[in-house]
């Protein structure tokens, strides 16, 4: 085993340790392949399959299997309704009021995330031992079935973990982040009147607006991070709609340089960055991204966006997260100015 | 004339048997009268049962104390054969222990390594000459090969299914009747413990990379066996109105990283009893060297 833990700079950086194990990085086509081969709607989601297990240390080939001992992989609907993309019948008792996803790649991603936290950490190890569990009566096919779809895909059932070959998190502080929110018309400074548009520099990244618009920038530094990844997913904590409602964004691609608005720009002071000084953009993803639940973490996949810089397709000058709609919709999230560093963004990398 | 006498013996004879039966009368009073006053005689323990979890080898060690409902002289505390080859009291007699006294002791539970794994279930009773005083001490042994010893929370009862798969510890207060998923249901509390071998990395960044997703409320410093552990507050939103208040404590030790949790549903009323309980579990457990 190969193991590192270090600090580049003064960033918080965390280097996981490397295994051979069940990791297999062709494992998304061949989820598709097998789920496809179920006539299961789940299939076209082995990429969610694959970043969920990643990203959360499960072996994905296990969440497959538990889908298809609980719907046969989505197709049978008898525990819980089609609606709620509940595969994995979670909360089910006759009914599942609160097991209701948004989407598969949402009800894959939670489960994924379940099974990490109520399992594998707490010493389930095995699936007889997760099913005594999972599957408390009237499960005597459980065990058999989930055996064989996890089997089937090459799943070793001595070990449900996922570890990648290395995993890197990214949580800067307030002395190193450099993150800001922007708003279009009024102005926070108090020497406001003739320089409308100027947001904060504080402990949120507010995205959104009512009537006027909230944008959110991020720039993390990549230096000696991987110059490849086969996961990058950038972290926020979204605390608040302010009364509002939460609203989709768009991941902007930054095109310019920015981080010099504490010496220079338009506005009647350095204190924040003002509408009017506001860097060039470009879109990165044609699909809006969808909006986050106040109270939860938030997670963009960002590994396009952080290969191209680190292949030097881009210069990285970071992200812009943009709202969708602007009708009293908001999202706040804490910034790496906030005071509990645990909710601050962050960026987790996997090799 | 052989007219009716009385026997030269009968005077004493019915003399006698009046005194006799004055006597008996009075024993037999002083009989009533002493097993009326025995009759009151009672102990009454801080708990009314225990419930221990030892691995083979293990040791653990319990304060307990008995309050005296009448006045007790020459006692012995005494466990039943089934669990004295276990367990010892310490002390194990006292002279004397007046009405509404109440006296410390010391539950020693001690396991051999090659002592054979079950439960064993039996009482401590208090003895006064060959009297048993109420209340016997319920006392439930159960015998693993975990490399730890717990003194197991009122309401709470071992999960065997999970210990006979190889699991970890599984404690909880629902019959194991988890919801679907493996959910814990409202009203609900568990324990699991476990260990791992030690990481290779700060015990910080392995706590934030098993955690991930989870939202970590606090965190701090604690002392749990004599060792300083890590006890991380969190909560986990898995539903859409849904969420898991968790306690996870980090016990570094030797080769293994001992790791014990609490999972009860967020906004339970008696949340305040569950972490009660969960401390209780902290502040006695022992692990096997």
């Amino acid at each position: 085993m190969r193991v590192l833990s270090s600090f580049i700079g003064i960033f918080s950086l965390i280097v996981f340790p490397a295994f051979a194990g069940p990791y297999d990085p062709q494992l998304a086509p061949q989820i598709d392949t097998y789920l496809t081969g179920k006539n299961s709607p789940i299939a076209g989601n082995g990429a969610v399959f694959f970043s969920s297990g990643s990203i959360y240390n499960v072996d994905p080939r296990l969440v497959v299997a538990i889908a298809g001992a609980e719907s046969s992989f989505g197709t049978a609907w008898d525990a819980c309704p089609e609606t709620g993309f509940n595969a994995w019948s979670w909360f089910y008792g006759g009914s599942c009021p609160n097991s209701s996803f948004i989407s598969f790649a949402d009800g894959i991603s939670k489960v994924t995330s379940g099974i990490r936290r109520l399992y594998l950490n707490k010493g389930y190890t095995t699936i007889p031992q997760i099913a005594e569990m999972y599957c408390g009566s009237g499960c005597e096919s459980w065990i058999p079935n989930v055996t064989q779809f996890y089997t089937d895909l090459g799943g070793n059932v001595n070990d449900l973990t996922f570890p990648p070959p290395s995993r890197f998190i990214l949580q800067p502080g307030p002395d190193t982040g450099k993150d800001i929110w922007i708003t279009s018309v009024y102005s926070y400074a108090t020497c406001s009147g003739s320089y409308p548009g100027g947001g904060l520099y504080d402990s949120e990244l507010r995205v959104g607006g009512w009537g006027d618009l909230y944008y959110a920038l991020l720039q993390f530094d990549l230096t000696g991070l991987p110059a490849h990844a086969t996961s990058a997913t950038l972290w926020l904590y979204c605390y608040s709609d302010n009364s509002g409602t939460p609203t989709p964004m768009y991941l902007d691609r930054v095109t310019q340089f920015w981080w010099d608005w504490q010496m220079t720009g338009t506005g009647c002071d350095h204190d924040r960055l003002w509408w009017a000084d506001r860097p060039s953009t470009a879109q990165w993803s044609a699909a809006a991204l969808t909006a986050p639940v106040v109270g939860q973490w938030y997670t963009v996949d960002i590994t396009d966006l952080y290969n191209a810089w680190q292949n030097g397709l881009y210069p990285n000058y970071g992200l812009q997260l943009r709202p969708v709609y602007n009708a009293d919709n908001f999202n706040f999230f804490y910034s790496s100015r906030y005071t509990n560093d645990t909710f601050r963004p962050k960026l987790t990398i996997q090799q | 004339m052989f007219g009716r006498r009385s026997s030269p013996y009968a005077v004493p004879w019915i003399a006698g048997a009046f005194v006799l039966i004055v006597l008996g009368a009075v024993v037999v009073a002083a009989g009533v009268n002493q097993s009326s006053s025995d009759s009151k005689l009672k102990v009454n323990w801080s708990s009314p049962s225990v419930s221990v979890l030892v691995g083979a080898g293990g040791n653990l060690t319990l304060p307990i104390t008995l309050t005296s409902q009448g006045n007790l002289t020459g006692i012995n505390i005494e466990a039943v054969p089934a669990l004295a080859p276990f367990l010892t009291i310490q002390p194990a007699s006292f002279s004397s222990v007046s009405s509404g006294q109440t006296r410390q002791l010391s539950l020693v539970f001690s396991v051999a390594t090659n002592s054979p794994l079950g439960i064993y279930n039996g009482t401590v009773h208090v003895r006064m000459g060959n009297r048993t005083i109420p209340q016997p001490l319920e006392v439930t042994l159960t015998i693993t090969t975990n490399p730890l010893s717990i003194l197991i929370p009122p309401t709470f009862q071992l999960n065997g299914q999970i210990s006979a798969l190889g699991g970890p510890v599984n404690l909880n207060n629902f019959d194991n009747n988890y919801m679907h998923g493996g959910f814990v249901p409202a009203g609900g509390a568990d324990i699991d413990i476990t260990s791992v071998p030690m990481p290779q990395i700060a015990l910080g960044d392995f706590i934030t990379n098993e955690l991930q997703g989870a939202v970590i409320t606090s965190s701090s410093s604690v002392a749990v066996a004599g060792r300083q552990a890590d006890e991380v507050f969190y909560t986990d939103n898995f539903g859409p109105a849904l969420s898991y208040r968790n306690v996870a404590v980090y016990v570094p030790l030797g080769e293994r990283l001992h790791k014990i949790y609490l999972t009860y549903q967020a906004g339970d009323t008696q949340e305040s009893q569950f972490l009660s309980a969960f401390q209780q579990l902290i502040s006695t457990i022992q692990f096997t060297p």
